[in-house]
């Protein structure tokens, strides 16, 4: 999975953000804490899901099925709005 | 907004704005009681006017879920930031490329200032760019997607692209004809630029400080400009004021003949926004400012005018010699419309009758605007009522 080219990863005031392009699909701005931050790197790069909850596991000492969960959700609302290649 | 609507919203919707920015800019956190009695809808109007929404969102939401109003922008101050950082990125790498030197200017310098960047916004990018690559800037601009909107007309380019992306490509830092005395002054910038990398360049905070206060003067003295101005120089020289060199600013101000105004100016905007009360005449200046707004108006830009055709003077004998030469028109203007009248004066009486046809029977209505602005000129008070600054303190904790 990738980070389709049409939503650019940027960094403002220390939060990251995703910000769609024009031609977009989706016209909002997603925000997100440092988790989703840690995501969207991932996916910059290109990751599958297990790569990526293996990198937030290596990031954050939480319980591994909290971050599973997280990523999954994180990556269906990106999936959902046209922000992943797969 | 007119006196009228700034009546309508008497100066209750002023004061929490102020409060509400300087709170923001302070890193306070407003008192909840306070907020919760604002009428925010009213706040908002003013804030849009001022370009200041999300500076005032940035404090709202510290004791208040966000209304949507707030809540939308602030999100499109973030989302616009991202935007014009990631289309810079793209076009100042193209400058590199090119050996195109460039000078990020105003709102992209000065919303680092602000504790969060994205409390200025933005409604375009100003870049000061090499005068003698601009043919090359275009087709750069062009090719990266931009549409050239204005090309080499007055002193820079205005190039956009959807969905809201505005950039102006400054081969010189004021437009001679408008404002010869800053034009001269600035024109030699780039001997003074010291360089960043690749081709990037900044000013010396002393520079950037004269060009912010010339710059603000610009708009003040014509259309006016609102309470945004006020948040620049207010955190520019909190970050900076210590260690500007006083000695060189006060001679530079001098020759610009801008002491009084950059005095005035930032008095204004620390005392507003540390809470400190106001004289008399900060407050008439506050209230042209609050009218003005962030982009200055019309009326503003007329009265100007007005003023300057008289002289500053509002006498009935100012006007009548006013409307004497306007109608018989002299000298150096009748030299530079009329040369043919300038060389042939026995024909002089011709002109008269030809300015009186075309004045009173072609152009009726501008002939009469006209005079009803000059008939009606008035440099009288402007405050329609005072602003009680001491109940307005945004920087306790």
């Amino acid at each position: 999975m990738k980070l389709n080219r049409n939503f650019i990863k940027h960094t403002i005031d220390g939060q990251t953000v995703l910000v769609p392009t024009a031609d977009a699909p989706f016209h909002g701005l997603i925000q997100g804490n440092k988790s989703v931050g840690a995501i969207l790197d991932c996916l910059e790069k290109g990751a599958d899901e297990e790569e990526i909850v293996a990198e937030l596991k290596k990031r954050f000492k939480v319980d591994e099925a909290v971050i599973r969960e997280d990523v999954s959700d994180v990556l269906s609302r990106l999936k959902a709005i046209g922000a992943i290649d797969e | 907004m007119n006196n009228a609507q700034m009546q309508k919203n008497p100066m209750n919707s002023a004061r929490d704005l102020i409060y509400l920015v300087a709170c923001a800019l302070n890193e306070t956190t407003p008192d909840p009681d306070r907020c919760g009695a604002m009428d925010l809808y009213a706040v908002y109007r003013l804030a849009q006017f001022h370009s200041l929404t999300s500076a005032a969102a940035y404090a709202l939401e510290k004791v208040m879920e966000l209304p949507r109003d707030f809540d939308q922008a602030k999100k499109k101050a973030i989302r616009k930031q991202a935007l014009f950082d990631i289309e810079r990125t793209v076009i100042f790498r193209e400058f590199d490329a090119a050996g195109i030197w460039y000078l990020p200017l105003k709102g992209i310098v000065l919303k680092d200032y602000y504790p969060k960047s994205t409390m200025r916004e933005m409604t375009d990018n100003d870049v000061l760019c090499d005068r003698e690559k601009m043919a090359q800037i275009r087709e750069i601009m062009e090719r990266l997607g931009y549409t050239c909107e204005i090309y080499d007309m007055t002193n820079h380019d205005v190039y956009e692209k959807p969905p809201t992306l505005s950039f102006e490509m400054h081969r010189e830092l004021f437009y001679d004809i408008l404002l010869p005395k800053f034009h001269e002054y600035f024109c030699y910038i780039g001997d003074r630029l010291i360089s960043n990398e690749g081709c990037a360049c900044r000013m010396t905070d002393e520079d950037f400080y004269l060009f912010l206060i010339a710059h603000t003067y610009k708009h003040y003295s014509r259309a006016g400009t609102g309470l945004r101005a006020l948040a620049d120089i207010y955190v520019f020289l909190r970050e900076r004021g210590e260690t500007l060199d006083l000695a060189y600013m006060g001679k530079e101000l001098k020759k610009l003949e801008l002491t009084d105004f950059e005095i005035s100016f930032r008095t204004l905007a620390k005392k507003l926004f540390t809470g400190e009360p106001l004289c008399e005449s900060e407050n008439s200046e506050l209230i042209y400012m609050l009218r003005s707004g962030a982009n200055g108006i019309e009326e503003n830009a007329e009265y100007h005018a007005t003023a300057e055709r008289l002289g500053g003077d509002d006498s009935d004998l100012a006007k009548r010699r006013y409307f004497r030469k306007r109608i018989l028109i002299s000298g150096d203007a009748l030299a530079d419309r009329y040369p043919f009248f300038s060389r042939h004066k026995a024909l002089y009486p011709l002109l008269l009758l030809y300015r009186a046809f075309k004045g009173f029977i072609i152009h009726p209505g501008g002939t009469i605007r006209e005079y009803r602005k000059i008939k009606g000129f008035d440099r009288g008070d402007e405050s329609a009522f005072n602003y009680d600054d001491t109940k307005n303190s945004g920087n306790k904790k």
